[in-house]
């Protein structure tokens, strides 16, 4: 090995560590804080929503909602691709069965706010707040980035060598008519006991 | 009430349910799932950088006893200030700048933080906070575990 390319080796060296450490702690507390502050957005559209006094501080619906984006909020930097498949594996059934429970249903709390507008824009905060935490969710994690990749490129493969199998298959095919043709042509026996008739007819 | 009387009551609030959370055998089998993710990253994490650091050495021992030092210093002096520091440089005046910025966004927001909260609480006194450091960042509280 030369000085040139140890030089080289030590520098392709150099940046590999710099993007580990860059993916493992700037990018992870760069996108909490984006997180946070569309939550923080929204957390203040639904405060101006009544500060505007079109629903009470005091409302339930307003409490609950306030609450869930306040959670949110505070825990973003917990929420990872690898506690959301450790709370669905555990937690999965609990959740569902907590949820059907009117008190903990947020989205069915929501749908029984008389104003239609305050409802309407309820509901988009909290949907709003949902895709917020699963695109934080996409986008923190390194390792479902590469099951996102290799995803489309496995359809893509599986689809390919479908494709070229029905291709061999219709061109086997093909030429097994071309030769059962051409056998049929040669053969001394009447044409309806012929093979190719007979496949033709079923 | 103060920011620290309300920090205290959710801290408190915050143990007592967790302990009560923990008698859960799903949610103890859940955190356990969680301390388990954290080890698997962490060892992933360590494992590069032993990787790395394997491959630096593999190098400096493939360059023992075949170049001199001096081979070596003129070749570093050669590669990174003639040809490389350009980009070293750039990197480093980028890098510097995204510091600059977000410490001016921390500061910007504990004086933005304080006017908003306390403009809010004259609508709604019962105004309920994230529980987040005035600067935007994690409570220290919070950050056990944080991956």
């Amino acid at each position: 090995m030369t000085a040139h390319v140890f030089i080289l080796v030590i520098e392709t060296l150099v940046c590999a560590a710099l993007l580990v450490w860059f993916f493992s702690m700037p990018w992870q507390s760069l996108w909490t804080a984006v997180s946070r502050q569309h939550l923080f957005e929204l957390r203040d559209r639904l405060f101006d929503i009544a500060a505007d006094e079109r629903i009470e501080f005091s409302n339930p619906v307003y409490c609950r909602l306030r609450e869930y984006l306040n959670g949110c909020i505070r825990f973003t930097h917990k929420i990872t691709f690898g506690s959301f498949v450790a709370g669905v594996v555990c937690l999965g059934s609990q959740i569902r069965k907590k949820y059907a429970l009117p008190e903990y249903n947020l989205p069915e709390a929501i749908e029984n706010v008389a104003d239609e507008k305050v409802r309407q824009e309820m509901r988009d905060i909290f949907l709003k707040s949902v895709f917020v935490l699963l695109r934080h969710t996409v986008i923190r994690s390194p390792f479902l980035w590469l099951l996102l990749c290799l995803y489309p490129l496995i359809v893509a493969f599986l689809f390919v060598s479908n494709k070229v199998s029905d291709m061999a298959d219709r061109i086997i095919s093909h030429f097994k008519w071309l030769i059962l043709a051409q056998v049929d042509l040669d053969s001394p026996l009447p044409p309806r006991s012929r093979r190719a008739s007979q496949l033709l007819t079923g | 009430m103060t920011e620290d009387k309300r920090r205290s009551e959710q801290l408190n609030h915050d143990t007592g349910l967790k302990k009560s959370l923990e008698q859960d055998p799903s949610i103890r089998k859940f955190f356990l799932w969680i301390e388990l993710i954290g080890f698997f990253n962490r060892f992933i994490r360590y494992l590069t950088w032993l990787g790395l650091a394997y491959f630096g050495y593999v190098s400096v021992d493939a360059l023992a006893g075949e170049t001199t030092y001096l081979e070596v210093f003129n070749s570093v002096t050669v590669e990174l200030l003639s040809k490389s520091l350009p980009w070293w440089a750039v990197t480093t005046v980028f890098a510097l700048w995204a510091i600059l910025e977000r410490s001016l966004r921390k500061r910007k927001t504990k004086k933005l933080t304080k006017r908003i909260e306390r403009l809010e609480t004259k609508l709604d006194p019962q105004r309920t906070s994230s529980g987040l450091l005035s600067t935007g960042d994690t409570h220290p509280n919070d950050e056990r575990s944080e991956e």
